[in-house]
């Protein structure tokens, strides 16, 4: 069975994904010994970065985000829609599908391609501040299901995900009436409410184990939180004035502009 | 600003600095100590490496409550030893460090 990453990069008016997409390839060869491709609707040059670039030409539905680099931040385009297609589009047979953001650092995600289960997500993500047990999202709304993170989706291509990936889409497409259903007041679409919604239709709509969790554990660090350094698997952040260094673990990275500056 | 004051939120800093960092150590050493053995995800420890060879059954319920069949109970033993050694040493030589760092928020981040 073929197996791989697969990293969507859709750049806006200021952040280039593409380059941060590169990053992930270069570091999943490097920690996890896998290729990447690449979907994403920029003209690249293929000089071998990825195993596969995938051109889509017509992401559809764009919308806008805050993006915040520390204490400033601007509204930018946010093409988020073609990770629905993720299971159409995906090279591999054993896919996992991460956001261009994720610094890899270790070789956890490997595990990922060794156990049975066909579909794998985190459900918590831990911040790397002083918050760093809390759950920050335990459920999409208050009175809804449980939270997964559409950031790292580990796949393989079978029936059961074919019909989850199906009706992502068809979530993503009447996104104004499972907004209202499931009562979330975020007007915009988000791919991990998506993302959660399948899962929670898919298990009857109750909680079940459609989707078996991901290997170790997410950590992240919010978009107001700087990148101080990044030196091979130790990464230097400043967060809420706190230095913190982390050596040998994956990092979700939310500031993107600070990423960029640094790649 | 009076200066003993100002020593003291320093001092608060380098506090808040080293907790954070010691609270990162143990999540290294957390993942550290997760063995991904026969499709199944085992956390390591001295309770489950003195446990498991006085037990019969093959079958173990992994951290995610799935059962895992292990026949090769002695390479399973030595995987979990081998990541528990590794995990426990990288923790205390890390720690080390950090508590004896010069005892300043830069200090801390320049080990």
């Amino acid at each position: 069975m073929s197996k791989g990453i697969l990293v969507h990069a859709f750049n806006n008016e200021a952040i280039d994904y593409v380059k941060q997409a590169s990053m992930v390839a270069k570091r999943a060869d490097k920690y996890l010994d896998l290729p990447t491709s690449v979907i994403t609707d920029c003209e690249i040059e293929d000089d071998g970065t990825f195993e596969h670039i995938i051109s889509i030409n017509d992401p559809h539905r764009y919308t806008q985000k805050m993006y915040n680099n520390g204490p400033s931040g601007m509204h930018l385009t946010f093409k988020n829609n073609a990770r629905v297609q993720s299971y159409d589009l995906s090279p591999y047979d054993q896919t996992l599908m991460i956001d261009s953001d994720i610094i890899i650092c270790d070789d956890v995600y490997k595990h990922c391609f060794t156990q049975d289960n066909p579909l794998l997500m985190y459900k918590d993500a831990y911040h790397l501040g002083q918050n760093l047990d809390y759950k920050e999202f335990e459920h999409i709304s208050d009175t809804a299901c449980d939270f997964y993170w559409a950031t790292c989706v580990y796949f393989v291509k079978c029936k059961q995900n074919k019909i989850l990936f199906d009706l992502i889409k068809h979530i993503e497409e009447n996104w104004k009436h499972y907004r209202l259903i499931y009562q979330i007041t975020q007007q915009t679409y988000r791919n991990d409410f998506a993302f959660s919604i399948a899962v929670h239709i898919l298990n009857g709509h109750t909680n079940g184990p459609l989707a078996g969790p991901m290997p170790g554990k997410l950590f992240y660090t919010l978009d107001k939180d700087i990148i101080l350094d990044i030196n091979d698997d130790t990464l230097t952040f400043l967060i809420e004035n706190n230095p913190i260094k982390t050596k040998g673990l994956t990092v979700h990275t939310m500031n993107k502009f600070n990423l960029e500056e640094l790649l | 600003m009076d200066q003993r004051l100002k020593t003291a939120l320093e001092h608060a800093n380098y506090v808040t600095t080293f907790k954070n960092q010691k609270r990162v150590l143990l999540e290294k050493f957390s993942k550290e100590c997760t063995v991904y053995f026969a499709g199944g995800q085992f956390t390591t420890s001295r309770d489950m490496l003195r446990s498991l060879m006085t037990c019969e059954t093959d079958i173990f319920v992994d951290n995610n409550n799935t059962p895992i069949e292990i026949l090769e109970k002695g390479k399973f033993y030595n995987r979990l030893e081998e990541a528990f050694i590794k995990a426990s040493d990288n923790y205390y030589s890390e720690y080390q460090k950090i508590v004896k760092s010069e005892r300043t928020v830069q200090g801390i981040v320049d080990v």
